[in-house]
């Protein structure tokens, strides 16, 4: 007559390391998570890193004001820090004047003139460098052909956003 | 200050096109790639409509006044200024951020450098019944067939979202919000050059149909292809 089959050994100890590793789990998990919690905090911050970057074109001059580099309204607080102009074609007998706009506050008075530069006739250097400031409601740098030929002016500017 | 340089981040390696809409005014968008390529709004309703987004960001809203009548704005940049972007037998991918605002055609071209079944790439959303499209296709005249493309699903309205897609061999894999998402894929067939032509956002090649009724923000084009963790970096780094 059978009694069935029985498994006599016991349990109790591998019950009881079922149970620390359950718990050191948790610990990792908490672990994990603290991890995580640094991660996005580091991220965060490393967003909001400003990244020199560039941006540029050719603009060719019509007799009227032209708008060269325009951020009219920025996501925040950024520095726009030079736009550079190449005046290479540009010849005796020709005036350009350059106009730099910045707007200071909040729903007011849009861009506003900071400075106006003449350069008539030949240009040397040949490249114009306009120094920006740092900016929160927007900048502009203008050009406008006021004498002679109209010519095509490569530029371009850096800025950390 | 601790400041990173737009070339160094290994996200704009090979960058091509990253029209990032920083102006918020006017009529054209500027290219921080070295390729300094000008896109320039062409139009037949008024000037650009700026809008700016929940974020603070800036985009466009295209063929808004008259979403419904073929009155056009698109954008293009000249066939010699977009030379960067002629993809033939290289890896590609492209970006943009969209709001798809009406469905008054049933084909909406986004962007593309191609003339149809001829050369180029070409990306499009369509509507058939109810169920939206997201296409980006391949033209060769000389091919086995004349157009291969690879497509998603369940591109809706009234949402901004991010595609992204990247071009690795000859599949096409199509990304949502940083994500994979299930791309039907021809096997590509490299598409021609398209040295001579331009490159528009917003309507077809001839420039005269399929305009696109949408929000956009920021298109980019690589020649490589982003792989999966740098699509997921696009979506983290800007929601429009």
């Amino acid at each position: 007559m059978s009694e069935g089959v029985r498994n006599p050994t016991d349990l109790s100890d591998v019950e009881d390391q079922l149970d620390d590793i359950e718990a050191a789990l948790v610990v990792i998990d908490d672990e994990i998570e603290d991890v995580q919690d640094d991660v996005t905090d580091i991220l965060a911050v490393t967003n909001a890193l400003p990244t020199l970057s560039e941006t540029g074109g050719t603009l060719t001059t019509d007799g009227t004001e032209q708008n060269v580099y325009l951020n009219a309204n920025p996501l925040g607080v950024f520095n726009p820090i030079c736009v550079k102009i190449n005046c290479t074609a540009h010849t005796a007998g020709e005036t350009i004047v350059i106009r730099e706009y910045a707007d200071v506050a909040p729903g007011g008075a849009g861009l506003l003139l900071v400075d106006t530069l003449t350069y008539a006739g030949v240009i040397s250097p040949v490249i114009i460098i306009i120094e920006l400031t740092p900016n929160r409601y927007g900048v502009a740098v203008t050009i406008e052909k006021t004498a002679g030929t109209n010519r095509a002016y490569p530029w371009e500017v850096f800025y950390e956003i | 200050m601790a400041r990173t340089f737009y070339d160094s981040l290994a996200l704009n390696e090979n960058i091509e096109l990253d029209l990032s809409m920083l102006e918020a005014s006017g009529s054209y968008l500027h290219d921080e790639s070295d390729n300094h390529s000008m896109a320039t709004m062409h139009t037949s309703i008024a000037t650009p409509l700026w809008l700016q987004t929940s974020s603070g960001r800036f985009g466009i809203d295209l063929n808004r006044i008259y979403p419904l009548l073929n009155l056009f704005q698109y954008y293009d940049i000249p066939a010699a200024d977009c030379t960067n972007l002629d993809f033939t037998t290289t890896d590609y991918s492209l970006a943009i951020w969209f709001y798809w605002a009406d469905s008054g055609e049933t084909s909406q071209v986004v962007m593309g450098k191609y003339v149809v079944s001829d050369r180029g790439w070409e990306v499009y959303l369509s509507e058939i019944g109810a169920l939206g499209y997201m296409t980006v296709r391949h033209h060769h005249a000389a091919g086995a067939s004349l157009r291969t493309a690879s497509y998603s699903l369940d591109w809706v309205y009234n949402e901004w979202h991010l595609f992204s897609y990247s071009r690795i061999g000859t599949t096409g894999y199509h990304y949502r919000d940083g994500e994979p998402i299930t791309t039907v894929s021809d096997v590509l067939i490299d598409p021609e050059s398209t040295v001579g032509d331009d490159w528009r956002l917003g309507c077809r090649f001839t420039e005269d149909a399929n305009w696109f009724k949408a929000k956009f923000h920021r298109p980019r084009a690589w020649s490589r292809g982003l792989l999966a963790n740098e699509h997921r970096l696009l979506f983290r780094l800007g929601y429009p």
